[in-house]
């Protein structure tokens, strides 16, 4: 389960214990729409997702990694890969580098057609050789016993 | 069709091309009868040696044009295997080339024409016209449209020059022409390369294919014809192999109750795209319709629209203000939609095998989307666009397939405001509310009512066994439970069947840890059944007991709860 579900099951059993209680749960209820919005601790700063993890009921000694991971880069490209996250929506606050892979890697040389037969030409490599030769060796030996 | 060379001269492919070449009339003749495309086959050739592996080797060596049967029908041929699979292009291309070895006036020359115009453009748009039943005209015009920059750029102002585009003295749309377009040239790649995989690429040689393509690749760019090139535009099949897809017509015709059709269309603006139709009557039916959250329960229940079978007396006895699942949505969504005017069709999907859960699609000329009101899978971003467009937050259900201009979001920013009467609030705008607010002073800590809304949430959210186990643990790191966390330990429970088998059944145990040394010495304590999720109020001593009769049992020897254990008998 994601640490956003997490934080959507727990507020969403705090609204209903101060429903049965008979006090506010206002401000639950706005916080269940702020987290209905996958993005949404991108869209704040930390101040204010402190604020929330607080009311949803996160320990103090807690909130700090949860909001870490809430932000984190892995967390970001996720939700962009998934279409969930456009990079041009202005309300997005915490944003980090998309990478187009062909961008990373377009200087890079790559292994010319000849290359396979170039190598099937080639000598054994020294290693081979020995390998080889420790073998045959080996066996010279058992043979002449 | 299979062309024997005896053995390997130069390469298979021109080994074969020169077979060919010098075959006998009547075998060459027979060659170039088949080769010709129809509607109903459009042959291979397949080249091979007398030295390959075939698997009836005991039939009569052929050379040239295999005869894969005789004049009563008996397979004759060898079925040789191995080789490498040239298309059809590249074995015309390669004949295009050995072309300047030949005097013109030779034999081979004449044959090479031949076979070169038995696939050429010509060809091509003989067999596209008469398997699609297309005026030739049109795709002569389609050609000439990608043969001169001049036809293009015209093509591009369509509005401006529809004259250039008459066919037979009538005016076609463009949407026709792209239509074709689509069809024979298909869509691009993730990085943006058009296919060689269809017909025109690998079956027929045409020398121009890349100026050809090019200028198709210029029009996909500029002009949305993903409607022509994407099955997923309309639904051909559903998002998933396993979807099914139910189009206008395919099930019997029902009536939406007038009283729905008011609430609905009473409002609506008349200046309405298409898209803002179809977004309208998305965000109209998410106000007036809730969620029937007895679906959740399903299995224990049965209710006719529990399940994908279609019932007319239920969905025509639909009222504003229903509970309704997500099949009694997406139908009606899907009805609505097709009831529109202009070039707008919408399909309900099924998902998966078992069709559990049903949504909607719909396409017009510019756009493709889904609509999900309702997907309450704790697998998935669950979406209750129901509870949304109630609550003047932002709808989450419509995922668009193709939408090059951003339409539906327009769409949902212009119709949305209009129903709900106020524009979904942003994050900051919520911060803003939320900062506004006390925060609620010295609620109590009662822990059997925030285990049973607990509990509540996370059966309405589908969450049992292990899952649930692993939240509640996390959970139990919050301070829902108040400041003290809640000592927790696992227990099994023992259960006989019939057949005299035995199984256990998981309970997760909790209490409150001790406060003071004057507290009462025997605690409550709560069981939790993680199949169920049933909640056990009871004492200590209950516990004890059932852990004496062997009812109950600890998961682990070493995590128990400390004054609660089988009494030792000395």
């Amino acid at each position: 389960m994601t640490q956003l579900n997490e934080l959507r099951l727990i507020n969403d059993s705090n609204i209903l214990y101060l429903k049965k209680i008979n006090r506010s749960y206002k401000r639950n209820e706005i916080i269940k729409n702020i987290l209905n919005d996958e993005t949404c601790f991108f869209k704040m700063n930390k101040n204010d997702a402190y604020m929330i993890l607080n009311d949803i009921g996160i320990l103090d000694n807690q909130i700090d990694n949860i909001y870490q991971k809430l932000i984190s880069s892995d967390e970001f490209y996720n939700l962009y890969k998934g279409k969930k996250l456009d990079l041009n929506d202005e309300e997005i606050l915490i944003k980090y580098p998309i990478y187009n892979v062909d961008e990373i890697f377009k200087n890079k040389k790559t292994t010319s057609d000849n290359d396979e037969s170039t190598h099937k030409n080639m000598e054994l490599t020294p290693y081979k050789e020995s390998f080889f030769i420790k073998i045959l060796n080996r066996l010279k030996k058992i043979f002449s016993k | 069709m299979n062309i024997i060379s005896s053995k390997e001269e130069i390469n298979r492919m021109i080994d074969g091309i020169h077979t060919i070449l010098s075959l006998p009339e009547e075998q060459y003749n027979l060659l170039i009868q088949k080769i010709i495309p129809n509607d109903k086959t459009i042959e291979s050739l397949q080249f091979y040696y007398l030295t390959d592996g075939c698997e009836m080797p005991d039939n009569p060596i052929q050379l040239g044009l295999e005869q894969t049967h005789d004049e009563d029908g008996n397979f004759t041929g060898r079925s040789y295997y191995g080789g490498t699979n040239f298309s059809m292009y590249q074995i015309l291309q390669e004949c295009q080339n050995m072309l300047k070895n030949y005097p013109s006036d030779s034999l081979e020359s004449s044959r090479i024409n031949e076979i070169l115009h038995t696939r050429d453009l010509s060809s091509f748009k003989t067999l596209y016209s008469s398997s699609n039943n297309v005026n030739p005209l049109l795709l002569d015009k389609i050609f000439e449209i990608l043969s001169s920059d001049d036809m293009l750029s015209k093509f591009f102002d369509y509005s401006n020059n529809t004259e250039d585009f008459i066919i037979d003295g009538q005016e076609i749309s463009r949407s026709e022409y792209l239509k074709h377009l689509g069809q024979i040239f298909g869509n691009k790649d993730a990085n943006g390369n058009l296919s060689n995989r269809n017909r025109i690429s690998s079956d027929f040689f045409i020398p121009d294919l890349e100026e050809l393509k090019n200028r198709y690749s210029q029009i996909f760019d500029e002009i949305n014809i993903d409607r022509y090139v994407n099955p997923s535009y309309t639904f051909s099949r559903g998002p998933e192999i396993t979807d099914s897809v139910i189009r206008n017509g395919e099930e019997p015709d029902w009536e939406i109750a007038p009283e729905i059709r008011e609430s609905i269309f009473a409002d609506l603006p008349k200046d309405l795209s298409l898209e803002e139709q179809a977004m309208y009557i998305y965000c109209k039916m998410c106000t007036i319709f809730s969620y029937d959250e007895g679906y959740m329960y399903r299995d224990k229940l049965s209710k006719v629209n529990y399940e994908s079978t279609f019932s007319k007396e239920h969905l025509e006895g639909l009222m504003p203000g229903d509970k309704i699942t997500c099949y009694d949505f997406s139908r009606m969504y899907a009805k609505l939609i097709n009831e529109l005017d202009g070039d707008i069709t919408a399909v309900m999907i099924l998902e998966g095998a078992n069709e559990g859960h049903a949504l909607a699609g719909f396409y017009t000329e510019n756009v493709s989307a889904t609509v999900e009101a309702i997907n309450v899978a704790s697998d998935k971003d669950s979406t209750n666009d129901l509870m949304k467009a109630k609550n003047g937050i932002k709808l989450k259900g419509v995922k668009t397939i193709s939408d090059r201009e951003g339409l539906i979001e327009q769409a949902l920013d212009k119709v949305y405001p209009q129903i709900i009467g106020k524009k979904p609030q942003s994050i900051k705008e919520y911060i803003q509310e939320l900062k506004s607010l006390p925060q609620e002073q010295d609620v109590p800590n009662d822990i059997v009512l925030k285990l049973q809304s607990l509990l509540e949430i996370m059966k309405s959210n589908h969450i049992f066994g292990n899952e649930f186990a692993q939240t509640l643990w996390g959970i139990g790191k919050t301070k829902y439970f108040g400041d003290n966390k809640l000592e927790r330990a696992y227990l099994g429970e023992l259960q006989r069947s019939d057949d005299g088998s035995e199984k256990y059944k998981r309970h997760i145990l909790l209490r409150q840890p001790k406060h003071e040394e004057t507290e009462a010495s025997s605690r409550e304590v709560y069981l939790i059944d993680t199949d169920t999720l049933d909640l056990l109020t009871c004492s200590e001593e209950d516990i004890i007991a059932r852990l004496n009769s062997g009812e109950l049992i600890y998961e682990s020897e070493k995590h128990k709860l400390p004054g609660i254990d089988k009494e030792v008998v000395e």
